[in-house]
């Protein structure tokens, strides 16, 4: 790997981080096209069974091209308008009351032409772990304090998760809530606070119970009180497997037994598929990626900016890579997350790419640090 | 690092630990047996393969019963337009009753070269089946009986011989998607093809038996009436008619009572045709011989205050005359001389009141009244084929006895049954017991021929030939007034043929006669025209050979 001086040529891609995501890139189009040619056909599209495939693959190069401009972006440049950034994703948030339009029961969605939609959720998620991340850094001094360490970011993180939360779309906005305290955790502030948080978390959740029919719907099946059809079809699906699997497309579930295997339960067919060796690659690819992640946080620990942002994008990354793969373990409540860079999905994967362009440039910012530090040790 | 980062770390490590151990769970225990049992039940389907039912063929290779393909045709819920349009253009008829589940029952019996054309058609389930198809079903419907929809035997050998004739369906493990399409045949175990039957039957003599019994059921405006057509040789039935009848598709439109099988199902009281039972065992007892003289006074005698009469005052006559002529007197005298143990034995001895091990389902034994409720009344009445009830089969064997030399049988139906891979042959011909000596049967086939030669048979007679026979009118009781009826009786003959070396048995029965009241009148008359048609047959056959 070259090396100079110059800050605006030394470029470098982080081996841990970008063969990781590759992988699973490539792994998900050929699953999304495993898992959803037979759907496809019987829907009767245009493209027949490739539908699916096509637009995957599309989105995953939209993605790359995402991965890139992140990548080149200054990271001055999100610092210095962080606040405005997220201002803007709340914005959208507001307008899916207006123009969105609804799927599967809830509003969630823009579209900006026919066949191009996304989920503002997406966005507002991204921006808050930028906004969050700057925040932290300016604020670092007055962190232990109650209204500046606590009371604005969570503020920032309650509205961003309500807003989500009213669409309805209650996973994402728990995960976002999630992030959001992480964050905040990560940064340093006072666990005392945090523990309030746990307390107000809980009552929302106790709210939610009482209040919205699907979501107790749910809870009640995850705990085992009602038979829940999709989770019995991902457990089937995963027995199947065994060691070494049914083999690629030669999966049973994705027959329209199993409801969107392609995006919600595709972590099913990775382990129906390609078996118990199959589906802890996969996991293993995200830890591994979570540890890089976490690892370019600590070596950037005295660039807060730079380190809550390494900190959060892994999380973001790692959360849903986990929510999803409890959800079609049935060790969390049936809910819709994309498995990220495997599952189809649009918006998800654009962000989630986004998001690996700012992991890699903030890893060789990293690296940077690192040379320049063993340089400076060796010329003592 | 941070203390607060290392917590995340274990956190997210803790989470994937969790998330391997399930999947370990699931995949390499035990624990996902449950899983991939309730798997299989929903991906794998066994799908039935019906077999083909064997066919039916008469003792020359005819067919009897036969298999056309055809199809049935079910219709899938929801995904079937225009329903009516593709029936009706294809002109097929709808079936009226539609159940609520979600493949129906749409038609059967569709006719085949329409397959193609309805394969392309979404939402239409088509299956191959058979139909059934009866050349000659009017002239052996009783005796063939037929399948229903299903496809299985409801009546006759069509039922009796359901179990080789059915053969065993195959299946297929199908695996099958969420929407009802079949993707692929994981196993196939194919469907073993019914046995043929190759039934004793001559189908030529079946129809033509049939034919005439028809028109002299019709003539004498009888109730009905039923021939049968026998080997007494070896016990093969070549022919087993019964009028009414109606032809296939018809009969099942008509009550089962009106075209049953009479002759094994329903029995009846002989009359004089028994008498060669009393006979047999005062000539195998030498309790009398033919030559003896009997009194049949002014031609009635009373026992027990019942009058017992003659048609013809007699006289003073020999049994031998007694018997071609039919005197009732003189056999009433001679049961009271034989006694009932005597009688009973003897009518048990030619197969009475027992099954005949004919292969047919519904069998009647008929009755013999318990020896010890006799009186001398009955005794008299048995000895003239009154006050017992007999099916015509039993009635037949009984005479086969005579004809071949005192050996009761067991009656033949099947000659061949063709399993594709092995054929059965049943044995040439099963012997119950020797009932009657040799002499005595000599002794009864001389009598019998005169009772045609000159006595009550001789509309029987045919010249060249002799026949031996033995008419029978029997009084029918009325099921009212349970007291013998005046007008309602059964007229039977039963003769073979040639009488020095019988090929052919003919039991002929013709129930409640309006025109005519005599065995001798109505019954012998139809014996003497088939056995002229068989006769005529044999010759064409046999100068066919000498070509």
């Amino acid at each position: 790997m070259r090396f100079t001086d110059s800050e605006r040529t030394s470029y470098s891609f982080d081996f841990w981080i970008i063969a990781p995501v590759l992988l699973l890139l490539m792994a998900g189009i050929v699953l999304v096209f495993s898992s959803s040619f037979y759907w496809a056909q019987r829907k009767g599209f245009n493209l027949g069974p490739y539908h699916y495939l096509i637009a995957h693959a599309l989105r995953v190069a939209i993605g790359l091209v995402a991965l890139a401009i992140a990548y080149f972006i200054p990271l001055k440049f999100l610092k210095r308008f962080s606040g405005q950034l997220h201002l803007v994703a709340l914005a959208l948030l507001f307008m899916v009351f207006i123009i969105g339009h609804a799927s599967h029961g809830a509003k969630r969605w823009i579209s900006l032409a026919s066949s191009f939609s996304f989920q503002p959720s997406e966005i507002a998620k991204f921006t808050l772990i930028i906004y969050l991340s700057e925040y932290f850094a300016r604020w670092m001094r007055k962190i232990k304090e109650f209204k500046k360490g606590f009371a604005i970011p969570f503020a920032a993180t309650g509205l961003t998760a309500a807003l989500v939360a009213i669409q309805p779309d209650f996973s994402t906005s728990l995960l976002i809530f999630a992030l959001g305290i992480s964050i905040m955790f990560y940064a340093g502030v006072k666990i005392r606070y945090l523990f309030l948080t746990g307390l107000v978390l809980a009552i929302f959740s106790a709210g939610m119970y009482m209040k919205v029919p699907h979501v107790r719907k749910r809870v009640k099946s995850y705990l085992g009180e009602r038979e829940n059809y999709q989770v019995t079809q991902a457990r089937i699906g995963i027995a199947e497997g065994k060691l070494i699997g049914s083999g690629i497309g030669r999966g049973k579930e994705k027959f329209l037994y199993l409801p969107f295997p392609h995006t919600d339960f595709i972590y099913a067919v990775v382990a129906e598929e390609t078996g118990f060796i199959g589906a802890s690659i996969v996991l293993l690819l995200f830890m591994v990626l979570a540890l890089r992640g976490f690892r370019t946080a600590a070596l950037l620990a005295d660039e807060p900016f730079s380190s809550n942002l390494a900190f959060g994008l892994t999380l973001m990354i790692t959360l849903y890579a986990l929510a999803h793969m409890g959800v079609v373990l049935g060790l969390l409540p049936t809910t819709g997350l994309p498995l990220p860079f495997v599952s189809y999905g649009g918006s998800a994967l654009l962000f989630n790419l986004a998001a690996v362009g700012l992991l890699l440039r903030l890893s060789s910012e990293a690296k940077k640090r690192e040379t320049k530090i063993l340089r400076w040790k060796l010329s003592l | 690092m941070t203390w607060r980062l290392r917590i995340l770390r274990i956190f997210v490590f803790l989470s994937g630990v969790a998330i391997l151990s399930n999947l370990f769970m699931l995949q390499l225990t035990k624990k996902g047996e449950r899983w991939r049992r309730l798997g299989r039940s929903q991906f794998i389907v066994k799908v039935k393969t019906p077999a083909e039912r064997g066919e039916i063929f008469d003792r020359n290779g005819r067919p009897l019963a036969l298999n056309l393909p055809a199809i049935v045709l079910y219709q899938i819920k929801d995904r079937i337009k225009d329903r009516k349009g593709i029936l009706r253009r294809l002109g097929i008829r709808r079936r009226r009753k539609l159940g609520r589940r979600k493949a129906l029952l749409l038609a059967d019996g569709v006719p085949f070269n329409l397959e193609d054309e309805l394969r392309k058609i979404e939402g239409l389930y088509v299956r191959r089946s058979w139909g059934r198809d009866y050349p000659i079903s009017e002239a052996v419907l009783s005796l063939l009986g037929f399948t229903g929809r299903d496809g299985h035997g409801l009546e006759g050998i069509e039922y009796s011989f359901e179990d080789p004739l059915s053969g065993k369906p195959g299946s297929e493990l199908l695996l099958r998607t969420n929407d009802r399409s079949y993707l692929s045949m994981l196993k196939e175990t194919p469907a073993l093809r019914g046995a043929d039957l190759y039934l004793t039957i001559d189908s030529d003599l079946e129809e033509m038996a049939y034919e005439a019994l028809k028109r002299r059921v019709i003539e004498t405006e009888a109730r009905s009436g039923f021939v049968i057509i026998m080997n007494p040789q070896n016990g093969e039935i070549l022919a087993l008619a019964n009028y009414p009848s109606y032809p296939y598709p018809d009969a099942l439109r008509v009550p089962h009572d009106r075209w049953k099988n009479r002759a094994i199902t329903d029995p009846y009281e002989p009359g004089s045709t028994f008498k060669i039972v009393l006979y047999s065992v005062a000539y195998e007892e030498g309790i009398i011989t033919p030559e003896d003289s009997v009194d049949t006074e002014d031609g009635f005698v009373v026992v027990q205050r019942h009058r017992i009469r003659d048609v013809h005052k007699m006289g003073k006559t020999t049994y031998r005359e007694a018997l071609v002529h039919s005197s009732n007197v003189a056999a009433a005298k001679l049961a009271l001389e034989v006694g009932p143990r005597r009688l009973y034995e003897m009518a048990r001895r030619l197969g009475f009141g027992c099954k005949t091990g004919i292969n047919l389902y519904g069998e009647s034994t008929g009755r013999l009244r318990p020896l010890s409720r006799w009186k001398p009344i009955n005794t008299a009445n048995f000895g003239m084929g009154q006050g017992i009830l007999v099916n015509g089969i039993q009635m037949a064997l009984a005479y086969s006895a005579i004809a071949n030399g005192g050996y009761l049988l067991t009656p033949k139906l099947v000659k061949r049954v063709d399993f594709g891979n092995k054929i059965y042959i049943p044995p040439q011909r099963i012997v119950v017991r020797k009932a009657l000596s040799d002499t005595v049967t000599k002794l009864l086939t001389d009598i019998l021929t005169e009772v045609v030669d000159s006595g009550t048979g001789i509309a029987a007679k045919i010249e060249g030939i002799k026949v031996a026979g033995k008419t029978g009118t029997a009084q029918k009781v009325d099921p009212q007034t349970h007291r013998y009826s005046r007008d309602k009786v059964t007229t039977s003959f039963i003769g073979y043929f040639p009488a020095d070396n019988p090929r052919y048995l003919i039991n002929v029965v013709i129930d409640e006669p309006q025109k005519g009241r005599f065995g001798g009148s109505v019954a012998a008359p139809l014996f003497r025209e088939i056995a002229l048609k068989i006769l005529a047959r044999e010759y064409i056959e046999l100068a066919g050979l000498r070509n």
